[in-house]
Protein backbone atom coordinates (compact mmCIF):
# COMPACT_ATOMS: atom_id res chain seq x y z
CA UNK A 1 0.00 0.00 0.00
CA UNK A 2 1.57 3.39 -0.60
CA UNK A 3 0.48 7.07 0.22
CA UNK A 4 -0.99 7.76 -2.83
CA UNK A 5 -3.25 4.72 -2.86
CA UNK A 6 -4.59 5.34 0.23
CA UNK A 7 -5.09 9.07 -0.14
CA UNK A 8 -6.77 8.42 -3.45
CA UNK A 9 -8.93 5.51 -2.22
CA UNK A 10 -9.73 8.15 0.91
CA UNK A 11 -10.96 10.71 -1.94
CA UNK A 12 -13.00 8.09 -3.55
CA UNK A 13 -14.71 7.51 -0.41
CA UNK A 14 -15.08 11.14 0.70
CA UNK A 15 -16.84 11.84 -2.76
CA UNK A 16 -18.75 8.56 -2.81
CA UNK A 17 -19.86 6.98 0.49
CA UNK A 18 -23.25 9.06 0.42
CA UNK A 19 -24.39 8.22 -2.83
CA UNK A 20 -23.30 4.18 -2.35
CA UNK A 21 -25.15 4.21 1.16
CA UNK A 22 -27.82 5.73 -0.36
CA UNK A 23 -28.37 3.08 -3.14
CA UNK A 24 -27.94 0.57 -0.75
CA UNK A 25 -30.33 1.72 2.21
CA UNK A 26 -32.66 1.80 -0.58
CA UNK A 27 -32.93 -1.78 -1.56
CA UNK A 28 -32.29 -2.90 2.50
CA UNK A 29 -34.13 -3.17 5.62
CA UNK A 30 -32.42 -1.16 8.21
CA UNK A 31 -29.59 1.55 8.15
CA UNK A 32 -27.02 -1.44 9.55
CA UNK A 33 -27.64 -3.17 6.68
CA UNK A 34 -27.02 -0.47 4.28
CA UNK A 35 -23.53 0.54 6.40
CA UNK A 36 -22.87 -3.47 5.48
CA UNK A 37 -22.96 -2.97 2.11
CA UNK A 38 -21.56 0.29 2.02
CA UNK A 39 -18.84 -0.92 3.83
CA UNK A 40 -18.47 -4.50 1.58
CA UNK A 41 -18.28 -2.31 -1.64
CA UNK A 42 -15.79 -0.05 -0.55
CA UNK A 43 -14.22 -3.38 0.52
CA UNK A 44 -13.83 -4.59 -3.00
CA UNK A 45 -13.38 -1.46 -4.45
CA UNK A 46 -10.35 -1.33 -1.66
CA UNK A 47 -8.74 -5.07 -2.79
CA UNK A 48 -9.39 -3.71 -6.90
CA UNK A 49 -8.45 -0.46 -6.06
CA UNK A 50 -6.39 -0.61 -9.57
CA UNK A 51 -9.39 -1.05 -11.62
CA UNK A 52 -11.38 1.74 -10.14
CA UNK A 53 -12.17 4.25 -12.83
CA UNK A 54 -10.73 8.20 -12.51
CA UNK A 55 -12.99 9.80 -10.50
CA UNK A 56 -16.06 11.42 -11.92
CA UNK A 57 -18.99 9.87 -13.37
CA UNK A 58 -17.44 6.34 -13.92
CA UNK A 59 -16.07 6.16 -10.26
CA UNK A 60 -19.54 6.15 -9.04
CA UNK A 61 -21.18 3.89 -11.90
CA UNK A 62 -17.88 1.37 -10.99
CA UNK A 63 -19.18 1.89 -7.08
CA UNK A 64 -22.73 1.17 -7.62
CA UNK A 65 -22.35 -1.70 -10.00
CA UNK A 66 -20.50 -3.22 -7.43
CA UNK A 67 -23.19 -2.26 -4.84
CA UNK A 68 -25.71 -4.15 -6.87
CA UNK A 69 -23.50 -7.20 -6.89
CA UNK A 70 -22.91 -6.91 -3.04
CA UNK A 71 -26.64 -6.74 -2.86
CA UNK A 72 -27.35 -9.49 -5.28
CA UNK A 73 -24.96 -11.98 -3.27
CA UNK A 74 -26.67 -10.85 0.11
CA UNK A 75 -29.94 -11.25 -1.42
CA UNK A 76 -28.73 -15.20 -2.46
CA UNK A 77 -27.51 -15.68 1.00
CA UNK A 78 -30.85 -14.57 2.23
CA UNK A 79 -33.20 -16.00 0.37
CA UNK A 80 -31.81 -19.72 1.32
CA UNK A 81 -31.89 -18.92 4.82
CA UNK A 82 -35.85 -17.43 4.31
CA UNK A 83 -37.28 -20.19 1.99
CA UNK A 84 -35.91 -22.72 4.90
CA UNK A 85 -36.93 -20.53 7.73
CA UNK A 86 -40.56 -19.96 5.94
CA UNK A 87 -41.41 -23.97 5.20
CA UNK A 88 -40.04 -25.19 8.30
CA UNK A 89 -41.91 -23.15 10.59
CA UNK A 90 -44.71 -22.54 8.43
CA UNK A 91 -44.47 -18.37 8.57
CA UNK A 92 -44.09 -16.41 6.03
CA UNK A 93 -42.20 -13.48 6.29
CA UNK A 94 -43.21 -10.02 4.06
CA UNK A 95 -40.66 -9.66 0.88
CA UNK A 96 -37.53 -7.08 1.93
CA UNK A 97 -39.33 -4.22 -0.31
CA UNK A 98 -41.98 -4.07 2.60
CA UNK A 99 -39.67 -3.67 5.28
CA UNK A 100 -39.37 -0.84 7.46
CA UNK A 101 -42.17 1.05 5.37
CA UNK A 102 -45.51 2.43 7.39
CA UNK A 103 -46.93 4.67 4.51
CA UNK A 104 -47.76 3.94 0.97
CA UNK A 105 -48.91 -0.04 1.66
CA UNK A 106 -50.60 -0.38 -1.18
CA UNK A 107 -47.72 0.84 -3.26
CA UNK A 108 -45.38 -1.08 -1.09
CA UNK A 109 -47.60 -4.33 -1.72
CA UNK A 110 -47.99 -4.02 -5.27
CA UNK A 111 -44.07 -3.22 -5.60
CA UNK A 112 -43.28 -6.86 -3.89
CA UNK A 113 -45.70 -8.33 -6.53
CA UNK A 114 -42.90 -7.06 -9.10
CA UNK A 115 -40.26 -9.05 -10.11
CA UNK A 116 -36.63 -8.03 -8.49
CA UNK A 117 -36.04 -7.41 -11.62
CA UNK A 118 -38.73 -4.36 -12.04
CA UNK A 119 -38.31 -3.22 -8.76
CA UNK A 120 -34.77 -2.62 -9.01
CA UNK A 121 -35.46 -0.36 -12.89
CA UNK A 122 -38.24 1.58 -10.99
CA UNK A 123 -36.26 2.06 -8.06
CA UNK A 124 -32.90 3.28 -10.28
CA UNK A 125 -35.35 5.56 -12.26
CA UNK A 126 -37.48 7.00 -9.28
CA UNK A 127 -35.44 6.67 -6.37
CA UNK A 128 -31.68 7.09 -7.74
CA UNK A 129 -33.21 9.06 -10.77
CA UNK A 130 -30.21 7.75 -12.45
CA UNK A 131 -30.40 8.71 -16.31
CA UNK A 132 -31.54 5.88 -18.64
CA UNK A 133 -27.75 5.82 -20.58
CA UNK A 134 -26.67 5.16 -16.70
CA UNK A 135 -28.93 2.51 -15.96
CA UNK A 136 -28.17 0.81 -19.28
CA UNK A 137 -23.71 1.15 -18.22
CA UNK A 138 -25.37 -0.64 -15.01
CA UNK A 139 -27.39 -3.36 -16.29
CA UNK A 140 -25.05 -3.72 -19.05
CA UNK A 141 -27.87 -3.11 -22.07
CA UNK A 142 -28.41 -0.67 -24.18
CA UNK A 143 -30.53 2.82 -23.46
CA UNK A 144 -33.45 1.64 -25.44
CA UNK A 145 -33.53 -1.77 -23.91
CA UNK A 146 -33.55 0.11 -20.56
CA UNK A 147 -36.73 2.89 -21.79
CA UNK A 148 -38.80 -0.55 -22.74
CA UNK A 149 -37.93 -2.87 -19.61
CA UNK A 150 -39.07 1.21 -17.69
CA UNK A 151 -41.89 1.28 -19.46
CA UNK A 152 -42.97 -2.65 -19.25
CA UNK A 153 -42.34 -2.31 -15.40
CA UNK A 154 -44.30 0.80 -14.79
CA UNK A 155 -47.15 -0.83 -16.54
CA UNK A 156 -46.97 -3.49 -14.34
CA UNK A 157 -46.66 -1.31 -11.16
CA UNK A 158 -49.92 -0.01 -12.82
CA UNK A 159 -51.50 -3.11 -13.05
CA UNK A 160 -50.08 -4.76 -9.96
CA UNK A 161 -51.73 -1.12 -7.66
CA UNK A 162 -54.86 -1.88 -9.61
CA UNK A 163 -55.12 -5.59 -8.44
CA UNK A 164 -53.92 -4.76 -4.78
CA UNK A 165 -56.39 -2.19 -4.35
CA UNK A 166 -59.45 -4.45 -5.75
CA UNK A 167 -57.64 -7.36 -3.42
CA UNK A 168 -57.74 -4.76 -0.38
CA UNK A 169 -61.45 -3.76 -1.25
CA UNK A 170 -62.19 -7.83 -0.80
CA UNK A 171 -60.45 -8.37 2.15
CA UNK A 172 -59.39 -12.03 1.59
CA UNK A 173 -59.79 -13.85 5.34
CA UNK A 174 -56.63 -15.49 4.46
CA UNK A 175 -54.26 -12.77 3.28
CA UNK A 176 -55.73 -11.50 6.92
CA UNK A 177 -54.42 -14.11 8.79
CA UNK A 178 -51.16 -14.07 7.23
CA UNK A 179 -50.67 -10.75 8.06
CA UNK A 180 -51.01 -10.85 11.49
CA UNK A 181 -47.51 -11.50 12.39
CA UNK A 182 -45.09 -14.69 13.24
CA UNK A 183 -45.07 -16.69 15.96
CA UNK A 184 -46.61 -15.73 19.22
CA UNK B 1 -35.08 14.34 -12.72
CA UNK B 2 -38.54 12.82 -12.20
CA UNK B 3 -40.67 12.88 -15.32
CA UNK B 4 -43.01 10.00 -15.08
CA UNK B 5 -46.57 9.66 -13.01
CA UNK B 6 -45.65 6.43 -11.72
CA UNK B 7 -41.81 7.59 -10.31
CA UNK B 8 -43.42 10.86 -8.81
CA UNK B 9 -45.73 8.22 -6.86
CA UNK B 10 -42.63 5.96 -5.86
CA UNK B 11 -40.59 8.56 -5.24
CA UNK B 12 -41.97 10.13 -1.60
CA UNK B 13 -41.20 6.19 -0.38
CA UNK B 14 -37.71 6.29 -0.84
CA UNK B 15 -36.45 5.44 2.68
CA UNK B 16 -32.94 7.30 2.15
CA UNK B 17 -35.45 10.36 2.32
CA UNK B 18 -35.39 10.08 5.87
CA UNK B 19 -32.53 8.64 6.57
CA UNK B 20 -28.73 9.77 6.13
CA UNK B 21 -25.98 8.56 5.25
CA UNK B 22 -23.33 8.28 7.78
CA UNK B 23 -21.89 11.96 8.00
CA UNK B 24 -18.01 12.41 7.38
CA UNK B 25 -16.58 12.63 11.24
CA UNK B 26 -18.75 10.13 12.42
CA UNK B 27 -18.23 6.77 14.23
CA UNK B 28 -20.12 4.70 11.16
CA UNK B 29 -18.65 6.82 8.44
CA UNK B 30 -14.93 5.94 10.22
CA UNK B 31 -15.93 2.60 10.73
CA UNK B 32 -17.14 1.62 7.21
CA UNK B 33 -13.66 3.18 5.67
CA UNK B 34 -11.95 1.44 8.46
CA UNK B 35 -13.54 -1.90 7.29
CA UNK B 36 -13.05 -1.42 3.70
CA UNK B 37 -9.48 0.02 3.97
CA UNK B 38 -8.32 -3.23 6.70
CA UNK B 39 -9.69 -5.50 3.92
CA UNK B 40 -6.36 -7.35 2.52
CA UNK B 41 -8.04 -10.32 0.47
CA UNK B 42 -6.74 -10.41 -3.02
CA UNK B 43 -9.32 -10.60 -6.04
CA UNK B 44 -8.56 -11.57 -9.48
CA UNK B 45 -9.82 -8.24 -11.24
CA UNK B 46 -13.07 -9.03 -13.21
CA UNK B 47 -14.18 -6.40 -15.97
CA UNK B 48 -17.64 -5.10 -15.03
CA UNK B 49 -20.70 -6.76 -17.26
CA UNK B 50 -22.31 -3.04 -17.56
CA UNK B 51 -19.24 -1.16 -18.31
CA UNK B 52 -19.31 -2.93 -22.04
CA UNK B 53 -22.34 -3.15 -22.40
CA UNK B 54 -22.41 -6.67 -23.46
CA UNK B 55 -23.10 -10.08 -22.21
CA UNK B 56 -19.63 -11.81 -21.02
CA UNK B 57 -19.46 -14.75 -23.40
CA UNK B 58 -20.91 -17.92 -20.90
CA UNK B 59 -24.22 -15.73 -20.70
CA UNK B 60 -24.48 -16.25 -24.37
CA UNK B 61 -23.36 -20.29 -24.27
CA UNK B 62 -26.17 -20.40 -21.64
CA UNK B 63 -28.56 -18.27 -24.33
CA UNK B 64 -27.36 -21.03 -26.70
CA UNK B 65 -27.55 -24.04 -24.53
CA UNK B 66 -31.38 -22.86 -22.90
CA UNK B 67 -32.58 -22.52 -26.51
CA UNK B 68 -31.80 -25.89 -27.31
CA UNK B 69 -33.48 -27.49 -24.45
CA UNK B 70 -36.40 -25.20 -25.93
CA UNK B 71 -36.18 -27.12 -28.86
CA UNK B 72 -35.26 -30.81 -27.55
CA UNK B 73 -38.35 -29.82 -25.42
CA UNK B 74 -40.58 -27.99 -27.93
CA UNK B 75 -39.74 -31.71 -30.28
CA UNK B 76 -40.92 -33.67 -27.91
CA UNK B 77 -44.06 -31.91 -27.73
CA UNK B 78 -44.60 -32.45 -31.87
CA UNK B 79 -43.93 -36.38 -31.05
CA UNK B 80 -46.95 -36.77 -28.79
CA UNK B 81 -49.18 -38.65 -30.74
CA UNK B 82 -53.03 -37.84 -31.55
CA UNK B 83 -54.28 -39.98 -29.35
CA UNK B 84 -52.07 -39.45 -26.56
CA UNK B 85 -53.78 -37.25 -23.64
CA UNK B 86 -53.25 -33.67 -23.22
CA UNK B 87 -50.72 -33.24 -20.96
CA UNK B 88 -52.15 -30.47 -18.97
CA UNK B 89 -55.42 -32.33 -18.26
CA UNK B 90 -52.71 -35.04 -17.46
CA UNK B 91 -51.01 -33.59 -14.64
CA UNK B 92 -54.32 -31.29 -13.49
CA UNK B 93 -55.67 -34.58 -13.01
CA UNK B 94 -52.82 -35.53 -11.04
CA UNK B 95 -52.14 -32.69 -8.91
CA UNK B 96 -56.39 -32.87 -7.75
CA UNK B 97 -55.48 -36.61 -7.05
CA UNK B 98 -52.19 -35.77 -4.69
CA UNK B 99 -54.40 -32.61 -3.13
CA UNK B 100 -56.66 -35.46 -1.95
CA UNK B 101 -54.19 -37.48 -0.26
CA UNK B 102 -54.06 -36.92 3.48
CA UNK B 103 -51.13 -38.70 4.19
CA UNK B 104 -47.39 -39.19 2.35
CA UNK B 105 -43.91 -38.91 2.84
CA UNK B 106 -41.64 -36.34 0.81
CA UNK B 107 -38.01 -35.84 0.04
CA UNK B 108 -36.50 -32.65 -1.56
CA UNK B 109 -33.39 -31.38 -2.49
CA UNK B 110 -33.01 -27.78 -2.75
CA UNK B 111 -29.66 -26.08 -4.58
CA UNK B 112 -28.82 -22.37 -4.84
CA UNK B 113 -25.41 -20.94 -5.51
CA UNK B 114 -23.69 -21.26 -2.12
CA UNK B 115 -25.36 -24.35 -0.54
CA UNK B 116 -27.33 -27.47 -1.04
CA UNK B 117 -30.06 -28.39 1.58
CA UNK B 118 -31.89 -31.79 1.70
CA UNK B 119 -34.70 -32.74 3.55
CA UNK B 120 -37.71 -35.00 4.85
CA UNK B 121 -41.43 -34.43 5.12
CA UNK B 122 -43.60 -36.85 7.12
CA UNK B 123 -47.64 -35.50 6.33
CA UNK B 124 -50.47 -37.12 7.79
CA UNK B 125 -53.92 -34.73 8.02
CA UNK B 126 -54.46 -30.98 7.15
CA UNK B 127 -51.92 -29.79 10.24
CA UNK B 128 -49.75 -32.55 10.90
CA UNK B 129 -46.27 -32.81 9.38
CA UNK B 130 -42.79 -32.98 10.56
CA UNK B 131 -39.77 -31.48 8.63
CA UNK B 132 -35.96 -32.23 9.22
CA UNK B 133 -34.06 -30.12 6.81
CA UNK B 134 -30.14 -30.62 6.16
CA UNK B 135 -28.37 -27.91 4.54
CA UNK B 136 -24.53 -28.01 3.40
CA UNK B 137 -22.20 -24.69 2.55
CA UNK B 138 -20.71 -24.75 -0.71
CA UNK B 139 -18.56 -22.59 0.30
CA UNK B 140 -16.62 -24.18 3.28
CA UNK B 141 -18.81 -27.58 3.89
CA UNK B 142 -20.52 -26.58 7.53
CA UNK B 143 -23.69 -27.90 8.03
CA UNK B 144 -26.87 -26.83 9.38
CA UNK B 145 -29.72 -29.19 10.81
CA UNK B 146 -33.19 -27.60 10.94
CA UNK B 147 -36.16 -30.02 12.75
CA UNK B 148 -40.14 -28.66 12.63
CA UNK B 149 -43.13 -30.73 13.85
CA UNK B 150 -46.23 -29.34 13.86
CA UNK B 151 -49.46 -31.16 15.50
CA UNK B 152 -52.26 -28.94 15.68
CA UNK B 153 -51.38 -25.37 16.38
CA UNK B 154 -48.19 -26.60 18.44
CA UNK B 155 -44.87 -26.32 17.25
CA UNK B 156 -41.85 -27.57 18.16
CA UNK B 157 -38.66 -26.34 16.30
CA UNK B 158 -35.04 -27.80 16.97
CA UNK B 159 -32.75 -24.77 15.23
CA UNK B 160 -28.97 -25.07 13.70
CA UNK B 161 -27.89 -24.05 17.22
CA UNK B 162 -29.38 -26.74 18.92
CA UNK B 163 -31.64 -25.03 20.73
CA UNK B 164 -35.26 -26.03 20.56
CA UNK B 165 -38.16 -23.93 20.79
CA UNK B 166 -42.06 -24.60 21.61
CA UNK B 167 -44.55 -22.43 20.27
CA UNK B 168 -47.83 -22.27 18.78
CA UNK B 169 -47.80 -22.58 15.11
CA UNK B 170 -49.24 -19.10 13.30
CA UNK B 171 -53.20 -19.19 12.70
CA UNK B 172 -53.93 -20.28 8.94
CA UNK B 173 -50.29 -21.66 9.35
CA UNK B 174 -49.22 -24.03 6.26
CA UNK B 175 -51.56 -25.01 4.00
CA UNK B 176 -51.62 -28.95 3.33
CA UNK B 177 -48.33 -29.84 1.74
CA UNK B 178 -50.86 -32.17 -0.81
CA UNK B 179 -53.12 -29.28 -1.77
CA UNK B 180 -50.65 -26.78 -1.88
CA UNK B 181 -49.06 -28.69 -4.38
CA UNK B 182 -52.26 -28.88 -6.57
CA UNK B 183 -52.59 -24.89 -6.16
CA UNK B 184 -48.57 -24.36 -7.52
CA UNK B 185 -48.96 -27.25 -9.86
CA UNK B 186 -52.55 -25.70 -11.36
CA UNK B 187 -51.05 -22.16 -10.91
CA UNK B 188 -47.91 -22.97 -13.19
CA UNK B 189 -50.45 -24.28 -15.87
CA UNK B 190 -52.46 -21.37 -16.42
CA UNK B 191 -51.05 -20.34 -19.87
CA UNK B 192 -48.26 -21.77 -19.65
CA UNK B 193 -46.58 -24.18 -22.45
CA UNK B 194 -46.27 -27.86 -21.26
CA UNK B 195 -43.98 -30.41 -22.92
CA UNK B 196 -43.97 -34.23 -22.88
CA UNK B 197 -40.46 -34.68 -22.10
CA UNK B 198 -40.67 -38.37 -21.65
CA UNK B 199 -41.07 -41.86 -19.54
CA UNK B 200 -38.85 -41.96 -16.63
CA UNK B 201 -38.22 -43.91 -12.85
CA UNK B 202 -38.69 -41.78 -9.69
CA UNK B 203 -38.29 -43.84 -6.71
CA UNK B 204 -38.73 -47.21 -8.74
CA UNK B 205 -41.86 -46.27 -9.86
CA UNK B 206 -42.50 -45.50 -13.85
CA UNK B 207 -43.46 -41.79 -14.61
CA UNK B 208 -43.84 -39.52 -16.99
CA UNK B 209 -41.79 -36.26 -17.66
CA UNK B 210 -43.53 -33.31 -18.17
CA UNK B 211 -41.99 -29.76 -18.47
CA UNK B 212 -43.95 -26.63 -17.73
CA UNK B 213 -42.41 -23.38 -18.67
CA UNK B 214 -43.56 -20.31 -16.97
CA UNK B 215 -44.60 -17.20 -18.94
CA UNK B 216 -46.09 -14.01 -17.38
CA UNK B 217 -49.78 -14.66 -16.39
CA UNK B 218 -48.36 -18.14 -14.73
CA UNK B 219 -46.09 -16.28 -12.46
CA UNK B 220 -48.73 -13.94 -11.65
CA UNK B 221 -51.17 -16.89 -10.68
CA UNK B 222 -48.68 -18.12 -8.25
CA UNK B 223 -48.14 -14.63 -6.93
CA UNK B 224 -51.76 -14.78 -6.43
CA UNK B 225 -51.30 -17.79 -3.99
CA UNK B 226 -50.90 -17.27 -0.38
CA UNK B 227 -47.15 -17.53 1.03
CA UNK B 228 -48.07 -20.54 3.19
CA UNK B 229 -49.45 -22.79 0.36
CA UNK B 230 -45.86 -21.44 -1.98
CA UNK B 231 -43.48 -21.94 1.44
CA UNK B 232 -43.69 -25.19 1.01
CA UNK B 233 -41.87 -24.54 -2.26
CA UNK B 234 -38.97 -22.41 -1.74
CA UNK B 235 -41.38 -20.14 -4.06
CA UNK B 236 -41.90 -16.66 -1.92
CA UNK B 237 -40.88 -14.95 -5.07
CA UNK B 238 -42.98 -16.06 -7.52
CA UNK B 239 -41.54 -14.11 -10.41
CA UNK B 240 -38.17 -15.77 -10.69
CA UNK B 241 -39.75 -19.02 -11.54
CA UNK B 242 -38.50 -20.18 -15.03
CA UNK B 243 -40.33 -24.00 -14.86
CA UNK B 244 -41.86 -26.47 -12.73
CA UNK B 245 -41.12 -30.02 -13.66
CA UNK B 246 -43.96 -32.42 -13.26
CA UNK B 247 -43.42 -35.88 -13.04
CA UNK B 248 -46.71 -38.00 -13.06
CA UNK B 249 -47.45 -41.63 -12.22
CA UNK B 250 -50.16 -43.64 -11.72
CA UNK B 251 -52.33 -40.63 -11.63
CA UNK B 252 -50.53 -38.77 -8.90
CA UNK B 253 -47.59 -36.34 -9.18
CA UNK B 254 -44.16 -38.01 -7.85
CA UNK B 255 -41.94 -35.45 -8.41
CA UNK B 256 -42.06 -31.49 -8.74
CA UNK B 257 -38.79 -29.79 -9.94
CA UNK B 258 -39.02 -26.07 -9.66
CA UNK B 259 -36.52 -23.60 -11.14
CA UNK B 260 -36.04 -20.23 -10.47
CA UNK B 261 -33.02 -17.78 -11.30
CA UNK B 262 -31.60 -18.28 -7.76
CA UNK B 263 -32.03 -22.00 -7.25
CA UNK B 264 -33.73 -25.47 -7.64
CA UNK B 265 -35.91 -27.40 -5.54
CA UNK B 266 -37.06 -31.36 -6.19
CA UNK B 267 -39.60 -32.52 -4.50
CA UNK B 268 -39.74 -36.39 -4.50
CA UNK B 269 -43.72 -37.48 -2.95
CA UNK B 270 -44.11 -41.25 -1.87
CA UNK B 271 -46.03 -43.54 0.31
CA UNK B 272 -49.12 -42.21 -0.29
CA UNK B 273 -52.01 -43.01 1.94
CA UNK B 274 -49.21 -44.90 4.52
CA UNK B 275 -49.97 -44.96 8.00
CA UNK B 276 -47.85 -41.74 9.28
CA UNK B 277 -47.82 -41.00 12.58
CA UNK B 278 -46.99 -37.44 13.98
CA UNK B 279 -45.53 -37.17 17.72
CA UNK B 280 -44.38 -34.98 19.41
CA UNK B 281 -40.93 -35.25 19.26
CA UNK B 282 -38.60 -36.17 22.67
CA UNK B 283 -36.46 -33.22 22.58
CA UNK B 284 -39.34 -30.91 23.00
CA UNK B 285 -39.16 -31.32 26.84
Amino acid sequence: MTAVDDAAFRELFDAHLADVWRYARRRCTTSADADDVAGETFAVAWRRRADVPPDGGDARLWLLGTARRVLANQRRSQGRQHRLRTRAAGLAAPPPVEAGSHEGGELWRALARLSPEDRDLLIMRAWDELPVQEMAVLLGCTPNAVSLRLHKARRRLADALHRTESAGSRTSPARSRNAEGGLP
Amino acid sequence: MIDDPMDALLAPLDPSRTEAPPAPGSVRYASILERAMSDTDTLTPISLTGRHGRAHPWRRYLAAAAALVAVAASAALLARGADDPDPISVVSSAAERTGDVTSFRASFEEETDDSVATGTIEVNGRDNYSLDVITTSKEDGHVERDITVVIGRHAWQKLPDGSTHTTLARRGGMEPFGSSSQAVVAAALSGSDVAVVGPETVRGEPATHFRITLDDAARSALADLEPNVLGWFGLNTPVVVNTVDVWVGGDLIRRIQVQTDYSSTTTDYYDFGADIVIERPAWAG
